[in-house]
């Protein structure tokens, strides 16, 4: 039909002028405010704006370092009460679906994927080669870490050592505690070796402050071998929550002694140190005093804009001039507590609390047995009534203008809880209470405590207790409550303490938090 | 408006020079170039004329410049302007001429109805005058079967708008709008439309009163005309033109005032009864305790024997309740923040034309108040259409389109952290023994019954926070129109679009947000920007018994987003409000987004039929699309559609009743790439990090690259007729169709494992299945004359599969407890609700402790353990969770079938209409029921739900001895419907069937009486009387069942989350034509 040619002709001259007009890269995409990844891990600045994100994520996102990991550590321990939300972790009811766990999960992978594509990348760039050994050592050791903390709050979890590809999303099947262990080993040697001291200069680079270090790796392994010794001892005496550890090969005194042996080599480096006496000891917790000799590793809070953290915030009370505006107060101690677990007159405890603030209604002051806030209205000089809960003042930070504007460091680990480790190591390892004087002394003598402690004659059952209260009262509302619980096989017995017999109960289900649904659901191999 | 304009051409005087002369012509037919006998000459505004002979000619005395009207039957009328004496005139053959024509308009090009194949309804300007609205998107509601429109009465807010069915996920269901033939990217909130309160109306720049008609697109020969983007369906917007006619001129002044009011307030608590609930907690836990078989000392458990004193029970020792002793206060929140909202609207509009053209001008200034104190949207739009005939051959149109809006939005958003709750919310669930502040309080006052929180009450919300919102919209076209033979015509058309949006909000420090922030301000603003360019060629011939109409298109449009969003806290004065950040302690890194898409396109399509009675039309539409992975840019779209009109057959044609039937079938594709560009890409972006105070940025990955990202793609078959009886009294339009949509974008989570929680991937494929029906009838046609029409549409959906190894998606989270209670699930409709399922309340100790699990107390929701929890080695563990594994499906968002009623009657110079709307099924998740049924906390409660909750049988009687006294009479441990008011709570904020009500409704939607007097020379005035919502017959117990929260996020459906309440308008305007 001539109509037909007639269109197909006039088609065909149509489409040559579209073609011809609107050339092929006019939808082409160009992404403005991103780099293509083909385009990134190609330079020396690529691989350290590369590791650089994956310090950033331990504080980006609300729910690791940031904010909800902390609280939800309080919250699991006995130590007392966190926010409003976090209701299942006092009672012990946690589900997979509980609002607590979501993000905290993916902002620890997300921090996974950053270490994972810094580690993957940075040996196929032309650089120095001593700064990508140490590029490649930090990423290690915040893998590491972040495994660390999966492993123990949730147990056997997805092991993700490469970032993925295109096609592989379906998502892998948790591995066991073991392996995720022998990572963490495989992870942190790197880390030992590669990783430089602090404030070192090789090559004309410095290792800034703030950085993980060689002695800071150590100090992760002394975490975690103490932490499968205790724990593999307490499976052994039927502690059903750490039966995990039981898959441990080696006896808990081997791993007693790795505990030790790394512990020495943190307490032998000249980088970092006790305060020398309690005046210095007084100001390690000051806003402005981060990164000082007794702090190995720390989550960098800092006044820039958007640098802050929210510490002052979850841990002071809320218009209170201690911390920004905003909520706050969310973390506190409560009288149970304090009066079972806490060594009361010790100035590791008495001063690091807050013991009076005022808001614009009410005066608070500390009451004698250091476990409330008598209230007064400040206008009429009325006396309200006790607030039964307890502040830390670890985290003060009066320069805060709002709440993420703290420039409080978040001491992941610190020269103190070292030294109590060693103690506590030593003295396993030789059944010996007596053994751990030394270490434990060397804190209570920095800090002004009057007395010292002298485990001779003790039994190993009460320095586990002992070990236990000094752990509580030197590193209180540090977030290594909960573990130290599970790991020693007290958790049921410490939280009904605190929390009594209905709202305390634990069974070895709750040594470890449920996978979220929002993985589980996603995961065809996670049930 | 026909009426009106021949009136003005009969009166409107023409002023002429007298001077007379003797015309001779010939009227020949231009195609065939014959001469043409028996043609009517007429002189324009005159009732003089002649016919002409047999050679075609006439002659006749006329003052020079008088017009000639010169018709004949099957040709298309022509008006010539006599300045010779002598005339030749070419009548072109018109082929709709014998039949009433109504033109359809597809955006690209018209075509008569009669001619349609595809499924598409025109609603035109009458109706438009008849549902009086300031918004587009209401006058669709019930007009058209198969579009459901979900309210919204916020000014300007957004609109939930679907075309049969769901069948897109991450593309939502808004249909793609065509506003003058040009594509147009939805009007969209600076800072993003899927947050609770954020939404925006795709087309809240225009204005109603501008529109001609509205043709809604629903099948695929008809949206496969714009492939990429037509899966939703289509709804072409064409503003009026003047009059074709010369010498025509109007003049329409329209002017209207409205008051509305809240429809419905919900029954709270009033102070005292909020009192005795507070009252109530303390006592039932109280019992609670006593009665616990489980108590630890001392060891008596009370039975109602034992005396209620200290010694028997510890927990006495020192009790009292919260208010033994009421405080007087009684605050209604919900009179305090809703008030009579007043709006007026003016418009004006001049249309006219002459031989060189036309024009249409146009003028609108609306003010809206909102029910909510302290909101309103103003609106200011100019519209400007023209026609200038350059030549005999070409024509050129010019569309200019500008709008302004600003107003104080209300905030009704609730942000999920801190329980920071909207306005509505806090309407409902804030304690009436508050009253307003006054100026020496802070609300700091409210710490202790929220949690320990500081909340603002809503009226604070409503007065102190600004939330202000502007826009700006440009939409300007130019066509081009070409006749290069009378078969051939070419058009060449260029537009603009130019949106920007700003959202400037100031928290004050008298708000909870600006409290915690020292004041915070966020200003941002959306440049939305979009060029398009379209060439078409059209070849419309008929020869004997063939009629083709074949046309070719190609277009480009590139559309670039540039947002720009700055925030700042700790202000510490609130004076310079978000004017000034230098008053800011704390200045953020502005966030911006630059990103730019493209999309290139050829279209076919030809339409042939035979004699007029057999259609057949044929569309091939090719898309290339910037937003996909290489090599997955392109897709084809394909359409094919027939029609027959079997009332032209002889076998019909003398059927008494049959007046018309048209037969249609249609089989087409069309796509959708609703996402947002570079997600086929791996992305890095900065983040920011520092070392001991030094600033030490980085990049993080923060998008997987997806190599096979491409065109979600929507199958469909329509089959329908078109019927008209008894000389058209009676129409009928049904249609039935399949859809199935495959590779359907959305955002899927992947376990979070990977290091991401969520990417872009095609993801499977949903099935959408009804029909629609349109009954329309001229019941009377005499004095009294009743136009009646019935719309009613079915649609079934269902996610047929996952592209994956799991059986569902889990949707997004909801709510401040974070739950995610909507789920993607193989098998079922789209985006169903899941949660666990209840069983009452637990009236006692030995009934919960029975149930085995770990929350159940006396006064708890009895929660059905679907799933038996295991313990390690197999068997049942001793204390059972209710955890996701227990939750089944709880509701299903997705209506069972909606429709909508119109009757139009005209007596006189009375008119009236009225529209009914209504809808079955369509559950709706009310996430504020859950304090508000759910008598969880120390908010607000219905006084409904608390009637009917658990109750100890104990009662607080104060005094030196037996404070507490055991009164069986008031006991409703038994047969409670709803959970007690206690102090510690069990688990009541996960999602249950609690919170999933039935939304099903009828509605008084609309009613219209106009009163039109006709003034002299043809002028008039309409006097009308309206009114909007005016009756809700519903077992909802919210605000409205057309809810609204997150109507622009088809991931949540069916959330009612502090929705903006429903409102009822009165409406008085008058209308006149000049």
């Amino acid at each position: 039909m001539v109509v037909m040619k007639k269109i197909i002709q006039v088609t065909l001259l149509f489409g040559t002028v579209l073609l011809v007009v609107f050339s092929c890269d006019l939808i082409e995409e160009d992404p403005f405010t991103d780099i293509e990844g083909s385009e990134f891990f190609n330079t020396e600045a690529d691989a350290l704006a590369g590791l650089s994100a994956a310090y950033a994520q331990l504080k980006t996102g609300n729910g690791y370092y940031r904010q909800q990991w902390l609280s939800n550590l309080i919250a699991a321990s006995d130590q007392g009460l966190s926010s409003f939300n976090h209701g299942a972790f006092r009672t012990g009811t946690i589900s997979n679906s509980d609002p607590n766990l979501p993000v905290t999960w993916t902002n620890i992978y997300s921090a996974i994927k950053d270490a994972n594509n810094v580690i993957v990348n940075t040996p196929n760039i032309d650089m120095d080669e001593e700064l990508r050994d140490r590029i490649l050592g930090e990423a290690r050791f915040l893998r590491a870490l972040h495994y660390f903390n999966l492993v123990r709050a949730f147990g056997p979890v997805p092991l993700r050592l490469e970032p993925i590809q295109f096609g592989e999303e379906a998502g892998l099947p948790v591995s066991s505690v073991l392996n995720i262990y022998n990572q963490i080993f495989i992870d942190l040697g790197f880390a030992v070796k590669d990783c430089w001291g602090k404030l070192e200069v090789r090559n004309g680079y410095v290792n800034d402050l703030g950085r993980a270090t060689d002695v800071a790796a150590h100090a992760l392994l002394t975490k975690a071998y103490l932490h499968i010794a205790s724990a593999k001892r307490t499976a052994l005496e039927g502690d059903l929550g750490n039966a995990p550890y039981l898959e441990f090969p080696l006896e808990p005194s081997r791993y007693y002694a790795l505990a030790v042996t790394n512990a020495d080599e943190v307490l032998a480096s000249p980088d970092y140190r006790l305060a020398a006496n309690e005046f210095e000891w007084a100001s390690i917790f000051n806003a402005d005093n981060g990164n000082n000799d007794e702090m190995i590793f720390e989550i960098q809070g800092s006044s820039l804009t958007e640098q802050g953290t929210a510490l002052a915030n979850l841990f002071s009370p809320r218009e209170s001039g201690l911390a920004g505006g905003g909520f706050g107060g969310t973390n506190r101690m409560i009288p149970n507590f304090i009066n079972n677990y806490i060594e009361t007159s010790d100035p590791r405890f008495t001063e690091t609390i807050i013991r009076e603030f005022q808001n614009s209604t009410t005066d608070h002051i500390l009451n004698d047995a250091q476990t409330g806030y008598f209230r007064t209205n400040i206008s009429t000089g009325e006396a309200i009534n006790t607030l039964f809960v307890v502040y830390t003042g670890k985290y003060i930070d009066r320069s805060a203008t709002s709440e993420y504007t703290s420039q409080q460091n978040w001491h992941v680990v610190r020269l103190a809880d070292v030294y109590l480790m060693r103690a506590e190591a030593l003295a396993e390892l030789a059944q010996n209470p007596a053994i751990a004087n030394e270490n434990i002394n060397a804190l209570r003598m920095r800090a002004g405590v009057a007395s010292l402690y002298n485990g001779a004659g003790k039994t190993m059952d009460d320095f586990r207790t002992d070990i236990l209260r000094e752990r509580a009262t030197e590193l209180h509302m540090e977030g290594h409550r909960f573990f130290d619980l599970t790991r020693m096989g007290v958790y049921n017995e410490y939280c009904i303490t605190v929390h009594n017999a209905t709202r305390g109960v634990r069974g070895p289900e709750d040594y470890t938090w449920p996978i979220p649904i929002i993985e589980s659901s996603a995961n065809a191999s996670i049930d | 408006m026909k009426t009106v304009i021949l009136y003005l051409i009969l009166f409107i005087p023409i002023v002429s020079f007298s001077q007379e002369i003797m015309v001779t012509g010939t009227v020949k037919s231009g195609d065939l170039n014959e001469t043409l006998p028996g043609a009517t000459v007429k002189v324009k505004g005159d009732n003089r004329g002649v016919v002409t002979g047999i050679d075609g000619g006439f002659k006749i005395n006329v003052n020079k410049g008088d017009v000639l009207v010169i018709s004949f039957i099957g040709m298309k009328t022509m008006e010539v302007i006599v300045n010779e004496p002598i005339i030749k005139v070419e009548l072109e053959a018109d082929t709709e001429e014998l039949e009433e024509v109504v033109i359809v308009s597809q955006g690209y090009f018209d075509v008569n109805k009669e001619d349609l194949t595809g499924s598409i309804v025109q609603v035109g300007s009458e109706q438009i005058d008849l549902v009086r609205s300031n918004s587009i998107e209401n006058i669709l509601q019930g007009q058209v079967a198969g579009v459901v429109v979900s309210e919204s009465s916020e000014p300007g807010g957004g609109f939930g708008v679907s075309i049969r069915g769901t069948n897109s996920i991450l593309g939502g269901t808004q249909p793609l709008y065509v506003v003058d033939g040009i594509p147009i990217n939805p009007n969209e909130d600076a800072e993003g439309d899927d947050n609770s309160g954020g939404s925006q109306s795709s087309l809240s720049f225009l204005n109603p009163n501008d529109i001609e008609k509205i043709e809604v697109l629903k099948d695929a020969a008809a949206t496969a005309l714009y492939g990429a983007r037509g899966a939703n369906g289509v709804v072409i917007i064409t503003t009026k033109t003047a009059d074709e006619n010369e010498g025509s001129h109007s003049f329409t002044v329209v002017i209207d005032q409205t008051i509305s009011h809240v429809n419905n307030e919900l029954d709270v608590l009033t102070g005292p009864e909020y009192e005795e609930f507070m009252n109530q907690r303390v006592l039932n836990q109280l019992y609670s305790n006593i009665t616990n078989p489980n108590r630890v000392s001392p060891e008596i458990i009370f039975d109602g024997t034992q005396e209620l004193n200290a010694t028997n029970f510890a927990e006495l020792e020192g009790f009292s309740v919260p208010y033994p002793e009421s405080t007087g206060v009684s605050t209604n929140w919900q009179d305090e923040t809703y008030r009579a909202a007043y709006s007026n609207a003016l418009n004006m509009a001049y249309r006219g034309g002459s031989q060189f053209g036309n024009v249409s001008l146009s003028l609108g200034y609306l003010s809206n108040e909102g029910v909510i104190v302290d909101s309103d949207f103003n609106r200011v739009t100019m519209n400007i259409n023209a026609t200038i005939n350059v030549k005999k051959k070409l024509k050129i149109y010019t569309k200019t389109n500008l709008a302004r809006s600003w107003g104080n939005a209300s905030s009704t958003g609730n942000g999920q952290i801190f329980q920071q709750r909207g306005i509505v919310s806090q309407a409902l669930l804030f304690q009436p023994i508050f009253e307003l502040l006054d100026a020496s309080q802070g609300d700091e006052i409210y710490a202790t019954l929220n949690n320990g929180n500081i909340v603002s009450n809503p009226y604070t919300l409503a007065t102190e926070l600004t939330d202000e919102k502007r826009a700006t919209n440009l939409l300007q076209s130019l066509s081009a129109v070409y006749r290069i033979n009378k078969d051939f015509s070419a058009t060449l058309k260029g537009a603009y679009n130019f949106q920007r949006n700003t959202r400037d909000i100031f928290y004050p420090q008298t708000t909870t947000r600006g409290r915690l922030r020292e004041g915070e301000a966020i200003r941002s603003y959306l440049d939305r920007t979009k060029k398009y360019v379209e060439l078409n060629l059209r070849y419309k011939k008929k020869f004997n018994k063939h009629g083709i109409d074949a046309i070719v298109i190609g277009t480009y449009e590139e559309t670039n987003d540039e947002r720009l969003q700055n925030r700042a806290v700790g202000f510490g004065n609130d004076a310079t409000s978000y004017y000034n950040f230098e008053a800011a302690g704390d200045i953020f890194v502005p966030r911006s987004v630059f990103s730019e898409f493209s999309l290139l396109s050829g279209l076919t399509r030809i339409g042939y039929n035979y004699k007029r009675k057999y259609f057949f039309d044929v569309n091939a539409r090719v898309d290339a699309s910037s937003k996909f992975a290489d090599n997955e840019e392109t897709g084809f779209f394909p359409s094919a559609s027939l029609g027959w009109i079997a009332s032209k057959e002889p076998f019909l044609e003398n059927t008494q009743f049959i007046s018309f039937l048209k037969l249609r079938a249609s089989y087409g594709q069309t796509g959708s790439n609703p996402i947002v560009p570079y997600q086929s890409l791996e992305l890095y972006s900065p983040i920011r990090n520092n070392f001991d105070g030094a600033l030490n940025n980085g990049f993080t990955q923060s998008n997987l690259n997806n190599p096979d990202l491409t065109w979600e793609t929507t199958e469909q078959f329509n089959l329908g007729f078109d019927l008209n009886m008894w000389d058209a009294r009676v129409r009928i339009v049904f249609d039935a169709y399949l859809k199935t949509t495959d590779d359907l974008l959305q955002s899927v989570r992947i376990p979070a494992s990977n290091g991401f929680d969520s990417y872009i991937d095609n993801f499977g494929t949903v099935e959408n299945k009804g029909f629609d029906l349109s009954i329309s009838g001229d019941i009377l046609n005499r004095g009294l004359k009743w136009t009646s029409l019935v719309n009613f549409s079915l649609n079934r959906n269902e996610l047929t599969s996952l592209n994956s190894n799991l059986d569902f998606q889990l949707g997004p989270n909801i709510g401040f407890a974070r739950t995610n209670p909507i789920i993607f699930r193989a098998g079922s409709p789209v985006g169903i609700f899941w949660g666990a399922q209840t069983d009452g309340i637990y009236a006692n100790w030995e009934e919960a402790n029975a149930s085995g699990l770990s929350n159940a107390a006396p006064g708890e929701i009895r929660y059905i353990n679907n799933n038996i929890d295991l313990d390690s080695e197999g068997n049942p563990s001793a204390v059972q969770e209710i955890n996701f594994d227990d939750y089944v499906q709880i509701g299903d968002p997705n209506p069972d079938f909606t429709f909508g009623i119109t009757n139009n009657l005209n007596y006189g110079k009375w008119d009236l209409s009225i529209l009914i709307t209504g809808q079955k099924g369509g559950d709706i998740f009310w996430v504020d029921s859950w304090q508000l049924n759910g008598i969880n906390n120390t908010r607000n409660v219905l006084k409904e739900a608390y009637d009917n909750s658990w109750r100890a049988p104990i009662a607080y009687v104060g005094g030196e001895d037996g404070q507490v006294i055991y009164d069986p009479t008031l006991d409703r441990t038994n047969g409670a419907s709803e959970p007690a008011a206690l102090v510690d709570t069990g688990a009541r904020a996960i999602p249950s069937d609690r919170q999933v009500f039935d939304g099903s409704f009828v509605r008084l939607k609309n009613v219209n009486l106009g009163y039109t007097y006709s003034l002299k020379n043809g002028q008039n005035l309409r006097v009308y009387l309206s009114g909007r919502n005016l009756i809700t017959i519903t077992d909802y117990p919210g605000y409205d069942p057309e809810i609204q929260t997150y109507n622009r996020d088809p991931q949540r459906r069916g959330v009612d989350f502090g929705s903006y309440p429903g409102v009822r308008s009165y409406i008085l305007g008058l209308k006149f034509n000049f």
